[in-house]
C-alpha cells in the first residue's frame, strides 16, 4: 500500500470544535466576583487554621485541607513575582500581541495571582515592581472586570 | 502475591440537573467528605487519589490541575483517568491495582461530572472519527439507538419490553434520595414519551445529571483493622472491542461482544456455573433500556433474547430474583464520570445492606457491578461480603 | 441567625471554538479518493482470517494481521442492505459547525452488497414508517466534478 499510494496527495479532514459552555463559580467565589462586579473590590478567603489568605478564593485550603468562608477585603496593589511578553498569535480568540501578563501577589494575599499588564512600557517591566488593579467601567462578574494592573506611579 | 482490596467508605452527591451553588471542585469534594465520614478516616490516612471524569465534558481540559484542592490529591500519588463511560469503573479498577499491589493500603476513588455546563451529546460527536463517521454521529445517541433497533430485530423484543425497563427504573430511583430523575413512570407514560431518535423516546435515555461518588479502598490488613462492613472486590476485568465491531454483527457471524467475553472469564475464573442464582444484585451500566436487556444477556446472566422474558415476569425488579440496577441504574441518574463509579458503590450498598429504601429483598452476598462506554470496552467488577 | 441562602450564584459563559486539520491516513485517504475518481467504494480483506473491513483498514483488529496487499482490495456496494438505523427527531448542537442539526436526519447502518462490511451513511428517507430493517438501499453519489474526496461524496442511500 505505501509504495503505491505514496505519490497521492494526501486527504485532510478540515473542522471546528465549536463548543458554548458554562462555569459555575460556586457559592463562595460568586462573593468574590459580585465584589469585583458592584464595588470593584478584590476579596480574598483567609484559612483560620494556617492564615492563608487566597486570592481568588477557594472554598478549600490547598495547605491544610480546611474548609474556608471567612473573607477579608484587599487593596487591589500588590508585587509582580513574575511576567511574560506574548508575542505569539494564537488560533483562538483573545489579546493582539504583543502584551504582557504576570503573577501578582497581592498585598494581604500568600497566593499569586495571573493577570495581564497594561499602560506599561514591556521593556521596562521588572520582578519586584509594584501594581494595582484598573478596573473595566462595564463589568460583567468575571475576571476581565479587572482590566489589568498598572505600574504604581511609586515605581516611575 | 497481591493484596486483597476492600471497599471501607462510600460518599455521593444528591444528583440533580443542576447546582449552579457550586463549581466542579465543591462538587467533588461533596462526595469525598462524604466517603471519608463513612470510612472513618481523614484526608491524612489517604495515599493515593485517582480521579476522573469526561475530559472536555464541562468545557475545560486537563481540569483535574484545578481540583487538586478539593480532592485532597496535594503531595500524595494517583492518577487522573479519561476512559469515556467506563470511567468511573476504571478509576475503581486502578485503585484496586494500586492497593493489591502493596505500594498502597488507601487510596481515594472519584469520579464525577457536571453536565449543566455543555452539550453532552455534542462532546460525545467529537469522539468518532472526523473523516468518515463524524458527520452522522449523534454523540452516544446513535450508537444506542443503532444497537436498540438490532436487538430488537435480533430478538422479537419490543418496545414495551423497554418501557417496563424503564418504568421498573423509575420505581427503584423514586426510593433512591440521591437519584436524579425520581418521578415514577408507569408504562403508559413511557410509551408517550417525546421521540429523541427513533426508536428511542426520551425515557428510554439516561438524563444528563450533575453528581460525584467517591470511595475509599483499602488493603485487607488495613480493611480489618478500620472497618465494620468491608466489601469486597473479589475480581475485575477489562475487555475491549474493536471499533468496528463494537456495535454490530454480521447476520451469520458469531456474536461476540466485549461483555461477552468478560461474563465469561470472570463466571470461569470464580466458578460461577449460574450466575442468576450465585449473584443476588447486578448494578449494570443501563444508558439505555434496550441496552440493560441486550447486556443482560451478552454477559450471561441469560440466554440471547431471554433478557426481555425475565422483565416480563419481573425477575428483574428489586423485590425478583436477579435484581437490575436497584438504585434506578443509568437510566435515572447519569454524570457520566460518577456513573461507573455509582455502580459499584451501590453494589457495595447492596452487600452491606446500607441501601435504604432501594434495598434488595434478598441477602446480598455477591454483586455485579459493570462499566461501559465510547472508548469501546467493558469493565465487569466482582464484589462480595466475604474475601474468600 | 442563618442568612438564608438566596444570594446571587455566578455562572458564566464562554465558548470554545478551536480548528483542527484531521489526516485521513493512507487507507481511509484512498478510500476517500477512490470515491472521488470513480464513484466506488473500497474494502479491504484480512489476508489471514479473511475479514473485511470498511473502509479498509492497515491492520485486521481480529487477528492483528497487516492488511497491507493491494490485492485484497474490493469494491462492495452500492447497493446494500439496511441493518439498522435511527432517525433523529431532535436536534442538538453539531460541533464541527456551531449549527443546530437540522431534523429530521436519519443515519443507516448498510450492509453492502459483495462482502460482510457496514458503514454508516445518510439515509434519503426520515419517516420511520417507511424505513424498515432489510430493505434494499443504494448509494447516490455526488456528480463527478462536485466531489472532494470526503465521505459526502456519497450524498445519501435511497430505497430502491
Amino acid at each position: 500500500m505505501r509504495q503505491e499510494t505514496a505519490n497521492q496527495e494526501p486527504i485532510i479532514t478540515p473542522g471546528w470544535i465549536i463548543m458554548p459552555y458554562k462555569y459555575s463559580v460556586g457559592a463562595l467565589a460568586s462573593k468574590f466576583f459580585i465584589a469585583l462586579r458592584d464595588n470593584k473590590k478584590i476579596m480574598g478567603v483567609k484559612c483560620s487554621k494556617c492564615n492563608l489568605v487566597i486570592v481568588p478564593p477557594r472554598s478549600i485550603c490547598s495547605k491544610c485541607y480546611s474548609k474556608l468562608d471567612e473573607f477579608v477585603e484587599l487593596d487591589g496593589k500588590g508585587t509582580l513575582l513574575t511576567y511574560t511578553v506574548v508575542h505569539y498569535v494564537p488560533p483562538v480568540e483573545g489579546l493582539k500581541p504583543p502584551f504582557a501578563y504576570g503573577v501578582i501577589q497581592l498585598d494581604g494575599a500568600d497566593t499569586g495571582f495571573t493577570h495581564i499588564l497594561g499602560e506599561v512600557d514591556l521593556q521596562s517591566i521588572d520582578v519586584g515592581m509594584r501594581v494595582e488593579a484598573v478596573f473595566n467601567e462595564n463589568r460583567q462578574g468575571n475576571i476581565l472586570d479587572i482590566k489589568y494592573f498598572r505600574p504604581l506611579a511609586s515605581n516611575l | 502475591m497481591p493484596q486483597r482490596v476492600a471497599i471501607v467508605g462510600i460518599g455521593q452527591t444528591r444528583h440533580t440537573s443542576r447546582r449552579p451553588d457550586v463549581n466542579d471542585g465543591e462538587l467533588i469534594n461533596e462526595a469525598v467528605s462524604a466517603a471519608l465520614a463513612d470510612a472513618q478516616l481523614t484526608m491524612k490516612d489517604i495515599e493515593a487519589v485517582i480521579i476522573g471524569n469526561m475530559e472536555f465534558f464541562e468545557g475545560h481540559h486537563l481540569n483535574d490541575a484545578m481540583l487538586i484542592d478539593y480532592t485532597g490529591a496535594r503531595g500524595k500519588a494517583g492518577l487522573k483517568m479519561n476512559t469515556g463511560g467506563t470511567v468511573g469503573t476504571m478509576e475503581v479498577i486502578s485503585g484496586c491495582y494500586h492497593v493489591a499491589s502493596g505500594l498502597f493500603d488507601t487510596c481515594l476513588v472519584i469520579g464525577w461530572e457536571k453536565h449543566d455546563e455543555a452539550s453532552t451529546t455534542s462532546c460525545i460527536t467529537t469522539i468518532t472519527d472526523p473523516a468518515v463517521d463524524r458527520p452522522y454521529a449523534v454523540g452516544a445517541l446513535s450508537g444506542l439507538a443503532i444497537i436498540s433497533m438490532n436487538y430488537m430485530t435480533r430478538t422479537g423484543c419490543k418496545v414495551e419490553h423497554a418501557a417496563m425497563v424503564r418504568a421498573q427504573a423509575s420505581e427503584n430511583a423514586s426510593r433512591n434520595p440521591n437519584a436524579h430523575v425520581r418521578d415514577r413512570l408507569s408504562v403508559e407514560d413511557v410509551l408517550k414519551g417525546r421521540m429523541v431518535l427513533y426508536p428511542l423516546n426520551l425515557y428510554f435515555l439516561c438524563p444528563t445529571s450533575v453528581g460525584a461518588c467517591a470511595l475509599v479502598l483499602a488493603s485487607e490488613t488495613k480493611a480489618k483493622k478500620i472497618s465494620r462492613k468491608p466489601v469486597w472486590i473479589r475480581d475485575h476485568i477489562t475487555v475491549h472491542s474493536d471499533y468496528s465491531g463494537a456495535l454490530f454483527t454480521f447476520p451469520g457471524e458469531t456474536r461476540e461482544t466485549s461483555h461477552m467475553v468478560a461474563g465469561r472469564k470472570i463466571f470461569q475464573r470464580n466458578h460461577i456455573t449460574k450466575p442468576i442464582r450465585e449473584i443476588q444484585v447486578f448494578e449494570l451500566y443501563d444508558p439505555c433500556a434496550f441496552l440493560q436487556m441486550s447486556w443482560l444477556e451478552d454477559f450471561g446472566i441469560c440466554d440471547q433474547g431471554e433478557a426481555w422474558k425475565l422483565v416480563e415476569k419481573g425477575v428483574t425488579a428489586r423485590e425478583g430474583e436477579f435484581p437490575v440496577c436497584p438504585s434506578g441504574g443509568v437510566l435515572c441518574t447519569n454524570a457520566i464520570g460518577d456513573s461507573g463509579t455509582l455502580r459499584v458503590a451501590e453494589a457495595a450498598l447492596q452487600i452491606r445492606g446500607d441501601a435504604g429504601e432501594h434495598q434488595v429483598t434478598r441477602d446480598v452476598k455477591a454483586a455485579l457491578a459493570s462499566g461501559y462506554g465510547g472508548s469501546y470496552w467493558t469493565d465487569l467488577l466482582l464484589l462480595s461480603k466475604t474475601p474468600d | 441567625m442563618q442568612q438564608k441562602t438566596t444570594d446571587e450564584l455566578i455562572t458564566q459563559e464562554m465558548l470554545l471554538k478551536i480548528p483542527y486539520r484531521w489526516a485521513a491516513g493512507e487507507h481511509i485517504g484512498e478510500f476517500l479518493r477512490e470515491l472521488r475518481r470513480s464513484g466506488k467504494i473500497y474494502a479491504n480483506k484480512c489476508p489471514k482470517c479473511g475479514r473485511f473491513r470498511c473502509p479498509p483498514a492497515p491492520v485486521c483488529s481480529r487477528c492483528h494481521t497487516k492488511m497491507e496487499e493491494r490485492e485484497k482490495w474490493v469494491h462492495v456496494g452500492p447497493k446494500g442492505t439496511l441493518l439498522s438505523f435511527f432517525v433523529a427527531e431532535q436536534s442538538f448542537l453539531v460541533p464541527t459547525t456551531g449549527d443546530m442539526l437540522e431534523v429530521p436526519f436519519s443515519v443507516g447502518v448498510i450492509w453492502l452488497d459483495g462482502a460482510p462490511v457496514a458503514l454508516w451513511h445518510q439515509l434519503e428517507e426520515t419517516n420511520p414508517d417507511k424505513i424498515k430493517v432489510g430493505m434494499r438501499v443504494e448509494a447516490v453519489f455526488k456528480p463527478k466534478e462536485q466531489r472532494q474526496a470526503n465521505i459526502f461524496d456519497i450524498l445519501h442511500f435511497k430505497a430502491i
